[in-house]
């Protein structure tokens, strides 16, 4: 037997192949990250330090820099949620099921914040952290259907019917963007303890510094939504893959159990 | 500052949970992507 060293070119095969690093990122996202950072860092000063107190809200005004931002992105996940579950309704690809399952993720998250930092910041400015008012109980019961949505995606009833599951799951997501509708209106529908319209209207009733921050903050947690729901999006694609590789791999045992001869 | 217990909480947990959801998001993939021929992550 020789025990001569392998040449480097007889050793090359025996090395493992040059591989993508295994992860969710890309140049790309990488890239909004960065920005999202320095963002949230700016924020971050300018809700917390440059911006002026409110003249009846005083420092409590401060929450708002995240409470409504983190409540704009909830609706931005919400309609893309009801428009993925529309597309896959229609066609049924891959693409929009995950698409659908990933927004509903994100959107749950950033509406369970605006939830918790509302109650927050009206224990300071109406004196409770809870109170059944309509754009509070219409955005619970939103949070309320985020969570429906990824159950009925996930039940697993023995010898479940995929497609029926798929099905459920995609009729309630698109019930969501109209209740955001209904989230966004119920002040001017009936009596709330919110106020109407700040920044969605012609003569916006903030400015200065105060709108800036604001706009800020809507810019950054869109950011922050956008790299959330890439990598989000990405997992499900992932998950989807596995199961395609779980089932031919299957396939093939049971293939070579049976010893029939793969085609 | 006025209120600085209500706007620590707020921003505080707010923080915390986006930060915590992120590495949650960004460690699934991971562990996903570790699992999937490199062939089939497109965005490697």
């Amino acid at each position: 037997m020789s025990s001569a060293p392998l040449s480097p070119q007889a050793e090359a095969p025996a090395r493992a192949p040059a591989r993508a690093p295994a992860t969710t990122s890309s140049p790309a996202t990488r890239v909004l990250g960065a920005l999202t950072l320095a963002g949230l860092a700016l924020l971050l000063l300018y809700a917390l330090v440059w911006s002026p107190a409110d003249r009846d809200m005083h420092d409590s005004v401060r929450l708002m820099y995240l409470h409504v931002p983190t409540a704009i992105a909830a609706y931005l996940g919400c309609a893309i949620t009801t428009v993925a579950s529309a597309m896959w309704l229609w066609r049924r690809s891959e693409g929009w099921w995950v698409l659908g399952g990933a927004a509903a993720e994100v959107a749950t998250v950033f509406t369970g914040l605006a939830l918790v930092t509302g109650s927050i910041w009206g224990r300071p400015t109406w004196g409770t952290y809870w109170q059944w008012d309509p754009r509070i109980t219409s955005t619970t019961l939103l949070f309320i259907m985020l969570i429906g949505v990824q159950a009925l995606r996930r039940i697993d009833n023995e010898g479940g019917d995929a497609a029926a599951r798929g099905v459920r799951g995609a009729v309630v997501g698109l019930l969501l963007f109209p209740n955001v509708m209904i989230v966004h209106f119920s002040v001017d529908w009936w009596r709330s303890l919110h106020q109407t319209a700040t920044i969605t209207r012609l003569d916006p009733t903030i400015e200065g510094t105060m709108l800036f921050t604001l706009m800020l903050g809507i810019v950054v947690m869109g950011m922050l939504f956008s790299w959330l729901l890439v990598h989000r999006f990405r997992v499900g694609w992932l998950e989807e893959r596995l199961g395609t590789v779980g089932l031919d791999q299957a396939i093939v045992e049971r293939r070579a159990e049976a010893g029939v001869v793969a085609p | 500052m006025t209120h600085a217990y209500y706007v620590a909480l707020g921003w505080g947990i707010g923080l915390v949970v986006l930060a915590a959801y992120s590495f949650r998001t960004v460690r699934r993939g991971r562990a996903l992507a570790q699992r999937v021929p490199p062939e089939q992550r497109r965005w490697s």
